[in-house]
């Protein structure tokens, strides 16, 4: 099972939207890390054909999935990251509906909507509104869409986005269970979450894949690359402008300013042993 | 001023300038009542010109004028040939003003085409209507009083304190107050015809609802929680929301009754009319105010838009108890409903005429209750309708008004679900148990009508087809409702019946004729004397009275055998009119408006829900599932028709239902070219096959109407240029005007 991307592009007008981007994808988490307007929902897009692409080609076990057509569709779960719904249908409908166009019928359909709202937990308001529902709830509606017809290739955009700390770990770790046998690319700005589960990391930036590894070779990478000093509130003004500061804590001896970069002052205190991808991110994004 | 911002913005602002247009629109349709707007207008100068003719004499003089200058009228058009009745006229020696004035307006007459000569006879009779009534009008208010006099002296009305008692009184002293008054006759069509629409206030009410719906949607937008937390958010916001509903309802309500006001005075005329009494109008018989018309229009003004005032807080006060606006409106959509049912349905006679008077329907026709005398007691005290409405108005806005805003300033944002909420949600969730296992073409349907709200596209679709098919009908002459009897009695397929009538009428006309050049010489020469030979002129007078209608038959007759001659087709004797109606010349303004409002209706509904679908992102979501792309696209291509299909089912439904209880459709089954408009057409088939080839060709624009509007929805997608489909949408309605001119079938 490998989903293959070579030389994928794609500009908007005059922005570089995908700047011929290649990388291969088996069995596991990716989680892919950019800012917004890095390239990530074009990526996705592109991936669910949802936009034309200009240049280059995606495959899956070889074969271009434009030529697949349906069969490549098939076994796609998405799930966007615009909150995007018939507001009068009830999730139990609405899954229903979405069984429907994924082709699975009668009686499967209902067994697996069924197992679904469980786990996400809203069996309970099977027949209620979607309108009404929380934030959190209509994303777990969302990903309940995705998971049906156990796809191979799960797609989530920021598919923790509303959700509490329990129920983000509850689908972290599910999403965890189910990555030995799937591809699922995971785009987020909770850096924490990818930390968790991922096997591989892609950080995009301007349509570029600007690093890749796992979260343990991306943090190895920061080696040397993070200090943390203790200033007063007039100094850090200072230091932002000349530095990438990242967290700000309150010590008692001060604050604790953390900064990233490659060349640091000598005398400031390395965090070797540390380092997070939150550093990661603001080395490659600040 | 920031509410006002927010509610009047330009698109609200660009909604009710279209609205006032529109019911200007249905107030002139109305008046056309099925006449092209020529007629309409020809009509309305020609009454100005009777009015102007009659108005100078004493109003009996006037009564007997009329009715001889219309009759002569009548025995012009009921002769065979006009010129000998003419002559048969002017060879008697009476030179009566009358006999002059009878032939001055017979001249004028004949002068005329067919279709003004009708709508000269249908005014002639309003006029000499009016003038009786007028005429009658200083002893009806007489006896009223000289009743009222009597009656209290009768043992069972003279009980002093008893209701029936003060009933007459009062009476008695109202009715005094305009025994003076002595309307003279004017031209007061403008005025009618004004006081008795009543859709500008329905309009007004319909606005209201808009404004209101738009002050609430905090409740939705998730702004509500944030507003009651402001300083101002509360009470104050409250009041100066009452002020704008105030504001608001003076001002659109007063935009409808003086645009709708002047339109009626640009078709009818009479401007200087105003000053005159308002007890010139036949409806104001029992009006006991010695008021000019322009005195009693303000009045009317001032007391229907507190009825609308009224009626839009207690809407207020139902919307802030309600909290959900959606729920409110649904509710409050289902009570008018079933006040248009009580107040159509009720008879005033029937026990149940509360239901009818105490109705929200009632209420917006203050006109009725203003102008109609008529009291009602509580115990022995005896009040005028109007004035217990006006203080159930005035408690009903204080009640309203002060819970409104106290509930308004204490609701929280926050809260358990209320008891209307509930009651939706079950019924919403006892539905999505069946909605569920619906297949994907229903779900489909479901989107464009509840989804995309679809739903109150489709409401103002049927509502502008019951209108339009429902009312503008014909009015036809006695003359003219008498031989469509005897076409339904003794037409048809076998027409011997009437072939023999007109065949012995003619001849007897032929012997008339006759006798009556015999005469005429034989007085010419003195052999018989003006008795005599004025009975010989009577004789030929009647028997040419009865030759008008047998001239349509005979005309029937010998078009009947040059369609058997030329086209070899079997035609029946029927009339034309109701069919000319139905699809001849009159049709036209219906079926294009029909047409239009069909297609504006399903190009805006199918664009919405396609819009929808991109704008949620939905779009997207499905389009990467296997049966995303064409086999969705079918079904949702299946739901649009079926959907299509079922709304032109209900406009046209509504339409042929109305035209055949207004007009009925008798021999269906005739040919075609039976009807004398519909000669040489290129169908040979049936009335009934026509008019089904008709609804066809108008289903086949429904459905390339709905093709269009997908294909251009989805070229749209999210970018949402309107531009786009106003574009498509303007060329569906250039191509249904260029079909109209072509062929008859649109």
């Amino acid at each position: 099972m490998e989903l293959q991307i070579n030389e994928l592009t794609k500009t908007y007008g005059s922005v570089q939207a995908l700047n011929s981007i290649s990388y291969t994808f088996g069995p596991g988490i990716y989680g892919i890390l950019g800012a917004n307007g890095a390239g990530k929902s074009t990526m996705i897009n592109l991936i669910t054909d949802n936009v034309s692409r200009e240049k280059g080609e995606i495959t899956y076990d070889g074969k271009e999935i434009l030529k697949m057509g349906k069969d490549f569709r098939k076994i796609v779960g998405y799930m966007p990251q615009q909150q995007g719904f018939y507001e009068d249908f009830s999730p139990k409908a609405f899954l229903k509906y979405m069984a429907e166009i994924k082709g699975i019928h009668g009686k499967n359909a209902n067994a697996e909507i069924d197992k679904l709202l469980e786990i996400v937990n809203l069996q309970s308001v099977a027949y209620k509104k979607i309108g009404g529902f929380s934030g959190g709830m209509k994303q777990r509606v969302l990903l309940a869409q995705a998971l049906l017809g156990n796809p191979q290739i799960l797609i989530l955009d920021e598919p923790t986005a509303g959700l509490d700390p329990k129920e983000r770990i509850g689908i972290r770790n599910y999403i965890a269970e189910l990555s030995k046998d799937k591809i699922i690319l995971f785009a987020t700005h909770v850096v924490s979450d990818i930390e968790c589960i991922a096997d591989k990391v892609l950080l995009i930036k301007k349509g570029e894949i600007v690093a890749t590894g796992t979260p343990g070779d991306l943090i190895e990478s920061m080696h040397d690359k993070v200090v943390e000093i203790t200033c007063t509130l007039d100094d850090i003004s200072d230091l932002q402008e000349k530095y990438k500061v990242g967290n700000i804590k309150q010590r008692s001896n001060g604050l604790a300013l953390r900064i990233v970069g490659d060349e640091l002052p000598k005398e400031f205190e390395r965090v070797n042993s540390n380092i997070d991808l939150e550093d990661v991110y603001l080395y490659y994004f600040e | 001023m920031g509410e006002w911002k927010r509610i009047f913005n330009w698109k609200m602002l660009i909604v009710i300038a279209s609205i006032v247009i529109l019911n200007i629109g249905l107030f002139v349709y109305a008046q056309m009542s099925g006449r092209s707007l020529s007629d309409t207008i020809f009509a309305s100068n020609e009454y100005e010109h009777l009015v102007e003719r009659y108005q100078d004499m004493p109003l009996n003089d006037a009564q007997d004028r009329s009715t001889k200058e219309y009759s002569s009228v009548l025995k012009y058009v009921n002769s065979l040939n006009p010129t000998e009745t003419q002559k048969a006229l002017s060879n008697t020696t009476s030179s009566s003003q009358s006999d002059e004035g009878s032939q001055e307006m017979v001249s004028y007459f004949q002068d005329l085409n067919d279709s003004q000569k009708v709508q000269m006879q249908l005014e002639f009779k309003d006029i000499i209507a009016k003038i009786k009534y007028l005429n009658g009008y200083p002893d009806s208010i007489k006896q009223v009083i000289g009743n009222a006099s009597s009656l209290k002296h009768f043992s069972l009305f003279s009980k002093p304190d008893s209701f029936s008692y003060n009933n007459i009184i009062k009476t008695g002293k109202d009715f005094e107050r305009v025994q003076n008054v002595t309307p003279g006759l004017t031209n007061d069509k403008a005025t009618d015809a004004f006081v008795n629409y009543y859709y500008t206030y329905y309009i007004a009410f319909a606005i209201m609802i808009l404004i209101i719906y738009g002050l609430f949607a905090e409740r939705e937008n998730g702004m509500w929680c944030m507003i009651n937390s402001a300083p101002f958010g509360r009470t104050r916001l409250a009041l100066k929301r009452l002020l704008l509903i105030l504001t608001s309802s003076f001002v659109i309500t007063g935009l409808l009754y003086v645009s709708t006001l002047i339109t009626s005075f640009l078709v009818y005329g009479g401007w200087n009319d105003l000053s005159t009494s308002v007890q010139t109008l036949n409806g104001f018989a029992k009006f006991t105010q010695e008021f000019s018309k322009l005195h009693y229009l303000v009045d009317n003004f001032l007391l229907s838009w507190a009825a609308i005032f009224v009626a839009a807080i207690v809407l207020w006060m139902l919307f802030i108890f309600f909290r959900n606006r959606n729920h409110t409106l649904i509710l409050t959509g289902a009570f008018i409903g079933v006040e248009i049912l009580l107040f159509n349905k009720i008879q005033v006679q029937s026990v149940y005429n509360a239901f009818r008077y105490v109705n929200i329907i009632n209420l917006f026709r203050i006109n009725e209750t203003y102008s109609t005398y008529n009291n009602w007691g509580f115990g022995i005290h005896v009040y005028s309708v109007l004035a217990i409405t006006f203080a159930v108005l005035i408690i009903l806005l204080i009640l309203s008004g002060v819970f409104a805003v106290i509930k308004f300033a204490h609701m929280k944002p926050q809260t358990k679900q209320t008891l209307l909420g509930r009651m939706f949600a079950t019924i919403h969730q006892a539905y999505q148990k069946l909605f569920t296992h619906f297949p994907v073409t229903i779900k489909e349907i479901h989107k464009l009508v509840i989804t995309g709200k679809g739903i109150w596209v489709v409401a103002a679709v049927v509502i502008i087809a019951i209108y339009f098919s429902g009312t503008g009908k014909m009015n036809f002459t006695d003359g003219q409702i008498e031989r469509d009897q005897i076409y339904l009695e003794h037409g048809g397929m076998d027409y011997s019946y009437i072939t023999e009538y007109v065949e012995q009428q003619i001849q007897i006309y032929n012997e008339a004729k006759q006798k009556l050049e015999d005469t005429a010489t034989q007085y010419q020469n003195g052999e018989i004397d003006l008795k005599t030979f004025s009975k010989a002129v009577s004789n030929f007078q009647d028997q040419a009275n009865s030759m008008k209608g047998i001239q349509e038959y005979s005309s029937k007759i010998e078009y009947l055998a040059s369609i058997k001659q030329n086209y070899e087709i079997d035609g029946y004797m029927i009339s034309d009119r109701g069919y000319e109606e139905i699809f001849g010349q009159y049709s036209n303004q219906r079926e294009i408006i029909l047409l239009l409002t069909i297609v504006t209706g399903i190009m805006m509904i199918i664009s919405e829900c396609i819009s929808m679908e991109y704008r949620t992102g939905m779009e997207n979501i499905v389009r990467s599932c296997e049966r995303g792309r064409k086999w969705i696209f079918r079904r949702k291509v299946a739901a649009c028709a079926i959907f299509t299909i079922l709304l032109f089912g209900i406009v046209y439904g509504i339409d042929i239902w109305n035209l055949y209880h207004i007009y009925g459709m008798p021999y269906l089954k005739a040919p075609l070219m039976s009807l004398t408009f519909m000669e040489g057409c290129a169908f040979r088939v049936s009335i009934f096959g026509w008019m089904l080839i008709r609804l066809g060709a108008r289903l086949l624009i429904c459905l390339i109407t709905m093709a269009l509007a997908i294909i251009v929805s989805r070229m749209i997608g999210k970018k949402g240029n309107r531009a786009l489909m106003l574009l498509a949408l303007a060329g569906m309605i250039a191509v249904i005007a260029i079909l109209h001119g072509i062929g008859g079938i649109i």
